[in-house]
Formats: structure tokens, C-alpha cells, sequence
């Protein structure tokens, strides 16, 4: 199942979406894994980036289509792109 | 999240990575990860639960279940409470079995008489408070009314949850139908002797003073009358024959004799006066006894009844209490002239319930003291109307 949601991504482009909704939420559809997730940072691993979240009260809610939200009060979101990957 | 329910897990933070790339490779639907005081935690749904367990053991790390909620945890907090379950489950059965049964009855009547008949027939046909109305043939019911009971010319009933609705049409008093189209004839109903008549139409056969014989004709309603009718200066003389209704009375003095035979001995149903009370539960139209009456208590007379009320309602549930009074039947002797004023008494029964529509002209008795009994003979003289109509065919 996953073997085939991997497929589908890399025919989109490989590309993942993140959604911010004002300060309470950030959507990331296309994650690979949550790497961290405290009460005040999260990080989020993509296919291309380490997506970290940074703020107040934060947690965060996996689905089963491979999507993550981080909720709480966001203050900064940075993305930062994988060196192993080796792409710009 | 889950129809189930949801389970929270709180982990050893040594283990959150492992953990949440767990979660991230099963795909598996989490919420409220976070990591706090040195422990991740993490909601999942309750479909969930066995297989994180079983990871989480499979790798040896410290978790802890610290949040159940949802219609699984509900059941197993029901299920820990026997007593709620097993009253839950007495009343289902209760409920159940009591709403087939019927409990009261609306009689759409307002004629108490008429409303204790139906009453009787439906519960000779098997329908009583507390009878089981799936197996009821309202149909024959509905059926033995109307052929039971004269007051009423149609009947319907209705099973209405536990409430059995009869709903009956009374008869339409119909004004009395007079005129009859057979000819008729009065006869003597007695032997005795005519005083006075009082003719309307018909022929008199009979007159004053003349003395007559049961079911003599009186008054006949076959006529032949005769018609004069003069012209120029001839006079006619026609007969008229026809058939006619009688009307009239005939008044005549007659006599009657009957006999009163008393033995010597009666049954009486004596009060001893001692006094028992009979307490009940009202359930709707039920009445259950909490004990057995005797045979020798049974005349009742209500007492009391005393419903339930709630904030002013008053509820189907009460306790009704009615008062006993003991009696004994026994056989009692009696002297010959106690059997002579009971005979007598037999006569002034009779002269009161037969007697009232004529004058009692003259009254001799005669009393005959046999072995086994008195024997009262009484001849009466009675003045009234000795005449009645009978119907006669006109013959071909």
C-alpha cells in the first residue's frame, strides 16, 4: 500500500504540499516521517525537506494517507533541504 | 477519530523515534503526538491499540495506557457494573413481555349497564386485564358482542398498546310501531262475567251482564253492516261486510286461584358480624389480591381506594382496600306458623308483582297444614280488563 502512495508521489513531481492556516496549523501532505514533535518545536520529515515548526503548545496529528498536522501556536515555520538528496 | 473509541499511549521518550516512524510506515491515523516531561504521547484509534501494544512490546519499551474513552470503554464499565446490567437486561425482558399484555379497557359507552355486560362477554371470550392480546380472536369477540347483548347493534375492538378500546353503536329506541295490518279479534283472556265495554271499532259480540268463557270472541273484527239508501222514493237496503282492526276494552269481574306451598324448613344466609378487610394492588384495571379471601367473606363493600400521585398525577398504581363481613348458611326449622306467615308472605309477592294492574274485589284463603308444609289457597275476586287481541287470517 505504501509502495504504491510512494508511486503516486513520485508521478506528481515528488513534490509535497504544506498548508499554513494562520497560526494554529500547518499541513504537510507527503511526509515521510515526524522526527520530533515537542511543545514547542516539531520536525517533519518530506521527501526533499526537514519541515521544522517552531511556537507554543504544539502537537501533532498523523493520518493514514501519509499527511501530518502540527496544531498549537506557530510562530516560525523553516524548511530545510535534505543533503543527502543532493538536489536544489 | 474511531466509532470504537480511542486509546492514549504515553512512551518512554528514548523510544519517541522509533516510535513515530512506526506510526509514519504503518500509516497508521495518531493524534496528539507531543513530547513532554520525558515521555511521548500519543492517541490512536481503539482498532489500534492491540497492534501498537504489540510493537511497543516487540522493541521493550516502558508505555503506559493512560486514556481510554468511547463505546468500548463504556461497555467494559457496564460490563464491570452486573447489577445495572442484569436490571437493564430484567427490564428489556419486562417491558417486553408486559407489552403484550392488555391492562385496561376504554368502553366507548355511557351507560354503565351496558358497559358491565360488554364487560362479561369479553371476558368470557378470553379478554381480561392481564390477558395476552397477540393470541386473541377480536374478530368472534366483536361478534359475540353484538349477539350477546340487545342494547347494541354494532361493536369494534381495538388493541391499542396495552389498552383494549371497545367501541359500540347503541340501538336507536324505535317509536313504537301501533298499526297492524292483519284484521284482529278481542277474546276473554278470563272466565267472567262483563260490566262495562269500552268499543272503538269492530263488531260487539257480547254484552253487559253477559258471562263468558276463556277466549270467547268479545269484539270480532269481521263486520257486516247494513246501508239504507233511498231515491225516488225506492229505499235500498245494502249489506256491508268487512274486516277491521279491533279496538276496545272489556271490563268484567273474575276469579283467580293459586296456591303458596311453604315446608317446614329454609336456608337463610346469616351476618355474624364478625368483619375482615381485603387489601389490593390496583395495576390499571387490575386488581391482584394480596391474600386469599374465605369462602364465608365474600360480601364486599368498597372501602377505600388510594392511587399513587406524582407532583399532583395521579399514576395506574395504588392500593384498594374493601371490607369483608362473614356469613354462614345454614338450614333453619321452621314452626307451622312461621311456615304460614312465610306462605302468606309468598302471596303478598305475588298479589304485588301479578296483581297491581286489576281491583281486588274480594280476598279467602284457605290454609292447609300438611306434614311436609303449609299450604296457602287463595281465591281472589279481580276487576279489569279480560279482553285481548288476537289476529285473525281472512280465509279464501
Amino acid at each position: 500500500m505504501g509502495r504504491h502512495r510512494e508511486a503516486a508521489a513520485e508521478a506528481a513531481g515528488g513534490y509535497s504540499y504544506i498548508t499554513i492556516t494562520s497560526d494554529s496549523r500547518v499541513m504537510i501532505e507527503g511526509c515521510r516521517q515526524i522526527i520530533d514533535c515537542s511543545d514547542v518545536m516539531a520536525r517533519v520529515l518530506t521527501r526533499r525537506f526537514i519541515v521544522e515548526i517552531w511556537g507554543s503548545g504544539l502537537h501533532a496529528d498523523s493520518f493514514s494517507n501519509g499527511s501530518v498536522a502540527v496544531s498549537g501556536r506557530i510562530t516560525q515555520v523553516t524548511l530545510e533541504r535534505k543533503r543527502s538528496s543532493g538536489e536544489v | 477519530m474511531s466509532i470504537l473509541g480511542k486509546v492514549t499511549f504515553r512512551i518512554n521518550d528514548e523510544y519517541s523515534s522509533r516510535v513515530l516512524r512506526f506510526v509514519m510506515s504503518e500509516h497508521l491515523q495518531a493524534e496528539d503526538i507531543v513530547s513532554k516531561g520525558g515521555s511521548l504521547y500519543l492517541t490512536a484509534g481503539y482498532e489500534f491499540k492491540r497492534g501498537i501494544s504489540d510493537y511497543l512490546g516487540s522493541i521493550g519499551a516502558e508505555y503506559e495506557i493512560v486514556g481510554e474513552q468511547g463505546t468500548v470503554t463504556l461497555l467494559k464499565r457496564l460490563l464491570a457494573k452486573k447489577g445495572l446490567l442484569l436490571g437493564s437486561i430484567v427490564s428489556l425482558i419486562v417491558i417486553f413481555v408486559m407489552s403484550d399484555l392488555i391492562f385496561s379497557f376504554e368502553v366507548l359507552c355511557d351507560d354503565p349497564q351496558l358497559r358491565d355486560e360488554i364487560m362479561g362477554v369479553l371476558y368470557q371470550n378470553g379478554i381480561y386485564a392481564g390477558c395476552s392480546s397477540s393470541g386473541l380472536d377480536l374478530t368472534a369477540a366483536e361478534r359475540e358482542l353484538k349477539r350477546s347483548i340487545d342494547g347494541i347493534s354494532w361493536a369494534g375492538i381495538s388493541i391499542q398498546g396495552c389498552k383494549a378500546v371497545i367501541d359500540v353503536v347503541e340501538n336507536v329506541p324505535k317509536p313504537e310501531y301501533t298499526q297492524k295490518r292483519l284484521p284482529t279479534n278481542l277474546i276473554a283472556r278470563e272466565n267472567g262475567v262483563v260490566e262495562k265495554i269500552d268499543l272503538l271499532d269492530g263488531q260487539l259480540m257480547t254484552t253487559v251482564g253477559s258471562g263468558v268463557r276463556k277466549g270467547d270472541m268479545l269484539i270480532s273484527g269481521d263486520v257486516i253492516g247494513d246501508l239504507n239508501y233511498s231515491r225516488h222514493g225506492f229505499v235500498k237496503h245494502f249489506y256491508v261486510h268487512y274486516y277491521t282492526r279491533s279496538l276496545g276494552k272489556v271490563y268484567g269481574t273474575f276469579e283467580r286461584t293459586e296456591t303458596f306451598f311453604q315446608p317446614y324448613s329454609t336456608t337463610e344466609k346469616t351476618l355474624t358480624g364478625e368483619h375482615g378487610t381485603k387489601t389490593m394492588i390496583s395495576l390499571f384495571d387490575v386488581d391482584i389480591p394480596l391474600f386469599f379471601p374465605e369462602e364465608s367473606m365474600s360480601k364486599i363493600t368498597p372501602l377505600s381506594d388510594t392511587p399513587l400521585t406524582f407532583f399532583g398525577v395521579e399514576l395506574p398504581i395504588g392500593i384498594k382496600t374493601v371490607g369483608l363481613d362473614e356469613y354462614t348458611i345454614s338450614e333453619r326449622p321452621l314452626s307451622a306458623e312461621q311456615a304460614e306467615r312465610r306462605a302468606e308472605q309468598l302471596a303478598e309477592t305475588y298479589e304485588h308483582n301479578f296483581l297491581g294492574d286489576f281491583e281486588l274485589r274480594s280476598r279467602e284463603q284457605t290454609v292447609d297444614i300438611r306434614d311436609d308444609g303449609v299450604c296457602l289457597t287463595v281465591k281472589y275476586t279481580l276487576y279489569g280488563v279480560i279482553s285481548e287481541e288476537v289476529e285473525f287470517f281472512i280465509s279464501k
